[in-house]
């Protein structure tokens, strides 16, 4: 198992259902992309310092800012009430979707393909974003809800912009 | 294989300026996003052609796609790229089980005289990102190759063991990663800054890199790397 879906199964443990979003998200729908040992997730309701330090979890500040560290030392971010690149993290939720990640049946929650894909459009950032969305792209363009993806964009430019972006990418 | 550098740079030159000045978007259009800086559909198409041999560019149907974060380099640090952007367009790449089967049977199996770098050799060094594709510097890419092929390999654009073509110097390897890592661009800038920021005093050149990606590195570094480099405060 990737040691990144191996953290985040450990953490869906320890903290109940959450979505994951970003570098897990990125893996779970292509099995084929660089991340760093950082985890992102979303969930409903919203978590306590105290909860956390319960269960093991650590806080350290680097640079004047706080960051959160599980026990195993990779470094999490949790999104419970602000959206993710405009995208609310109700819909996150609702859209999201189960992975299996080994034969015991252990499931890893994340993002769904079409709200993963806008997250990352709208990021916009060469050095994480467009490989991504390559990888993306090239890997899951035929599984793409584009009724669904319409439905998330803010607006038609957005969704046609998209929609060519990600054909073209997948080919190039 | 040897670079006529003056010459590849120069016809370059005004490709990369052209290209420094579109806004970060993943792909744009000749009639809109190229026509505006370059003023006229045939000077933007004259100047994406002149990226193209360096790998800084793909062009297909009006529509085209820039190395952002490698164009933006000073002219200088892409002076000191060619050897590495040279290398990785004439990569090739293979794959047979398409999984880790396929990079542990090229690690056992390449001989002395190979060169692993970015990915593996970036993930060696600093820790940052987990590696996907084993890039291996070969002495002679054909036999290289030719060998893949006789043990089951083929070749496409899938596989996880990349072949590159030895161009360049390697004697300072540490640089020579560092290099090879802003020309790949992508997420491999990331591995650079991670490098510069983790042996800066073995590189010599110095990469321009956004704020936001070397935040990203600061932030993202793992603790056990990140104590080697800043105090961390519990």
């Amino acid at each position: 198992m990737h040691p990144l879906v191996r953290e985040a199964l450990k953490i869906t443990k320890e903290l109940g259902p959450v979505t994951f979003v970003g570098a897990v998200a990125v893996f779970l729908h292509t099995k084929n992309t660089r991340e760093s040992q950082d985890l992102d997730f979303a969930i409903a309701k919203p978590i306590t310092r105290d909860e956390l330090l319960d269960k093991g979890y650590r806080f350290f500040t680097r640079n004047g800012v706080e960051e959160t560290y599980t026990p195993r030392e990779f470094k999490i971010d949790i999104y419970s009430e602000r959206p993710l690149n405009d995208i609310s993290i109700k819909t996150i939720i609702e859209t999201s979707k189960d992975f299996d990640v080994d034969r015991k049946g252990s499931i890893v929650n994340a993002m769904g393909l079409e709200a993963l894909i806008l997250a990352k459009f709208r990021a916009n950032r060469p050095t994480q974003d467009y490989p991504d969305l390559r990888t993306l792209a090239v890997q899951r363009l035929d599984d793409i809800n584009w009724n669904l993806l319409e439905t998330l964009s803010k607006n038609n430019a957005e969704f046609q912009d998209l929609k060519n972006t990600l054909e073209f990418i997948a080919k190039n | 294989m040897m670079v006529n550098e003056s010459n590849l740079i120069e016809k370059a030159a005004p490709g990369l300026l052209f290209a420094q000045e579109l806004a970060p978007r993943p792909f744009y259009t000749i009639k809109q996003h190229g026509k505006e800086i370059a003023g006229s559909e045939k000077t933007a198409y004259r100047r994406i052609k002149s990226l193209i041999p360096l790998g800084l560019a793909t062009f297909d149907r009006g529509r085209f796609a820039i190395k952002k974060e490698v164009v933006e380099q000073p002219l200088g640090v892409v002076r000191k790229l060619l050897p590495s952007l040279i290398s990785l367009k004439h990569a090739r790449r293979f794959g047979r089980s398409y999984n880790n089967a396929d990079i542990n049977f090229v690690i056992n199996s390449m001989p002395d005289t190979a060169i692993v770098t970015l990915d593996f050799r970036a993930w060696n060094l600093t820790r940052f990102q987990f590696a996907n594709d084993l890039y291996v510097y070969v002495n002679d890419l054909e036999k290289g190759a030719e060998f893949l092929k006789e043990n089951g390999f083929n070749e496409g654009s899938r596989g996880h063991v990349v072949l590159l073509p030895k161009i360049g110097s390697f004697d300072n390897e540490i640089e020579r990663v560092y290099l090879d890592c802003i020309a790949n661009g992508g997420r491999s800038i990331l591995d650079a800054i991670a490098i510069q920021l983790l042996y800066g005093d073995q590189i010599s050149v110095r990469g321009k890199f956004s704020v936001d990606a070397v935040k990203k590195v600061q932030q993202d570094m793992p603790l056990e790397k990140l104590k080697e480099i800043a105090p961390v405060s519990p």
